[in-house]
């Protein structure tokens, strides 16, 4: 076994129950154990109720568990003398939706909020906000603007930058594509995935799109009914997908493509989770025909 | 006969700052036209800022146009009288079900139109019964609303709009919000409800695979219609549709992608069987 101390998460045997001891009484986690490495890029997917944001409001301390421990970088979250608060700024978390949260009048005081609450320096206030801003890509002539007057995209990134500028060590988003059309997920998701690479810090993905977990992540939970069903890379999880489709969820489109070829008798071989995969595949068995 | 007939269609937000004086103008709708036929199932893409919603909103005759016509089966949009008949006729389902869901029972929920049209109590009922039918969700009629899923939910903010027996319906995004079994419910009913009681259907949407299904798709840009065709059609021409900020289902790309590399895969491919049956034709043939 690895040595837990390295691990920067360890969720151990937590449980969750809404509403205990009334009628409507739900176990909505159900004995959840894994690990999380530093630098790591997780996607967690799952049909609604299926407990993916139970789950992730426990991560920073949101919800606290019913039975069960977390451990953030080898400390015991719910001991007494553990600050919370500072797990809040170390374990960021982006909620659906996010562009609902945005209040202030400039794009620059939106993100700049969090910094500020924390205190620190006003020069260093100022770094994070404007190096947030830039991490989301978002272009220095709109610092002035007010969120309100942004393109929905736009916006989301104004949410996920104000998180950013706390410095999270890891950073928890849910659905952040949800609405908005390809090219502003696909820009919100490369930028995720260049700030996951650039600043080493850990990403856990919620999503309901298995195109974009089987693009992005390297290591994709899947939840079902509070418990966790699988925890492999994407393309071992993907080879399940008919115990995928009996919990509401789906593989990648190409992956029924190259499956179903398999069926047919051509020389496939593994699995293909991406365009690019299923391209090579393809091609490699048309080529042996020849 | 035509359900939807937009001519020069024009729209402009005008933004004023606190005296009222015009700020800026933004021309969310630049001169479309365009006509649904009754009974048609019509989708229009477009990434988000195109004038699609602008486009919803005309037709439900939230917005009334700044230039050209607009008739919904028959009647004028500008017509203030004709806004209420208008709105029967189109009936709107949003994105978010849990906005338009307003009473604390399903039934009651649905019966709400038809009770605000002043519909007999007892045709309320039936009509209540019929589009909850309709819609597969009969069995969850004594049921509270904030139980459902979000699929469910959404398959009851239908319902209520098919009480009211409109001849055609528009949806704005309504499964940007779902899980893919609650998105697959959704189209499935939409579907149904088209085939089986004719509704016409005009459904806004960013998943492609969801216009897979349509009789004719739409593509908007900077409030212009840039592309229009069946969905094969439009599909397609892959490289547009990139540059409109659009994507195309994944076996679209790939075949695409396979076209480049050589492989003489036919340009239309939209589905996964159609895939496979070409690539097992080239496969066979050495």
């Amino acid at each position: 076994m690895e040595n837990l101390e390295n691990m920067q998460l360890v969720v151990d045997h937590v449980s969750y129950i809404y509403g205990e001891k009334t009628a409507y009484e739900r176990k909505a986690l159900d004995d959840i154990s894994f690990t999380v490495k530093k630098g790591q890029f997780i996607g967690l997917i799952g049909h609604t109720g299926s407990g993916k944001s139970t789950l992730i409001q426990h991560l920073n301390g949101l919800i606290h568990a019913s039975e069960g421990h977390i451990y953030y970088m080898g400390r015991d979250i719910y001991d007494e003398d553990f600050s919370l608060k500072e797990l809040r700024t170390k374990v960021g978390l982006v909620f659906q939706y996010p562009e609902h949260q945005l209040f202030e009048t400039t794009v620059v005081r939106d993100v700049g909020f969090g910094p500020k609450n924390l205190k620190l320096p006003q020069l260093e206030q100022q770094l994070r906000t404007f190096n947030a801003i830039k991490m989301v890509g978002l272009s220095d002539e709109l610092y002035d603007a007010s969120p309100y007057e942004l393109s929905g995209g736009q916006k989301r990134r104004v949410a996920i930058a104000g998180v950013l500028a706390m410095k999270p060590e890891v950073l928890i988003l849910d659905e952040p594509t949800a609405g908005l059309d390809p090219k502003g997920r696909d820009e919100i998701l490369d930028s995720i995935a260049k700030i996951q690479k650039e600043e080493g810090i850990t990403v856990i993905l919620v999503s309901h799109s298995m195109e974009d977990v089987a693009k992005y992540v390297d290591r994709l939970i899947v939840m079902d009914d509070g418990r966790i069903c699988f925890d492999d890379t994407p393309k071992a999880v993907f080879a399940h997908y008919k115990e995928l489709e009996k919990m509401g969820l789906a593989a990648p489109q190409v992956t029924y493509v190259t499956e179903g070829l398999k069926e047919s008798g051509l020389p496939i071989e593994g699995i293909a989770t991406t365009v690019v995969e299923a391209k090579e595949m393809i091609l490699s068995a048309l080529k042996q025909n020849r | 006969m035509e359900m939807i007939k937009a001519n020069n269609l024009a729209f402009e937000y005008i933004r004023r700052d606190d005296d009222g004086n015009v700020e800026g103008i933004t021309r969310a709708l630049d001169g479309v036209s365009l006509t649904v036929e009754e009974g048609d199932f019509v989708a229009i893409l477009g990434h988000n800022g195109s004038g699609k919603s602008t486009v919803a909103k005309e037709i439900n005759a939230i917005l009334s146009p700044t230039e050209g016509t607009l008739f919904v089966d028959g009647m004028d949009t500008r017509d203030a009288d004709k806004i209420w008949n208008i709105r029967q006729s189109a009936g709107m389902v949003f994105q978010n079900p849990d906005n338009q869901i307003i009473a604390s029972v399903v039934e009651e929920d649905v019966a709400f139109g038809p009770e605000n049209l002043g519909v007999p109590t007892e045709d309320i009922w039936k009509r209540v019964e019929e589009s909850l039918k309709a819609v597969g969700m009969l069995k969850f009629r004594f049921h509270s609303p904030n139980k459902l899923s979000g699929g469910q939910k959404q398959r009851i903010a239908i319902a209520g709009i098919m009480a009211m027996k409109p001849k055609c319906i528009v949806l704005d995004e309504p499964t940007a919000m779902l899980d893919p079994e609650g998105r697959k419910e959704v189209i499935r009913t939409l579907h149904e409800l088209n085939k089986k009681e004719k509704v016409t259907v005009l459904l806004i949407t960013h998943y492609m695979d969801e216009v897979v299904g349509a009789d004719k798709v739409i593509v908007m840009d900077d409030g212009k219609i840039v592309m229009q065709g069946s969905p094969k059609q439009v599909f397609s021409r892959v490289e547009e549709m990139k540059a409109h900020a659009l994507d195309v289902p994944q076996v679209t790309e790939l075949a695409y992608e396979l076209r480049k590399e050589g492989i003489p895969l036919p340009k239309d491919i939209i589905t996964v069987e159609e895939f496979n049956a070409a690539i097992e034709k080239i496969y066979r043939q050495g």
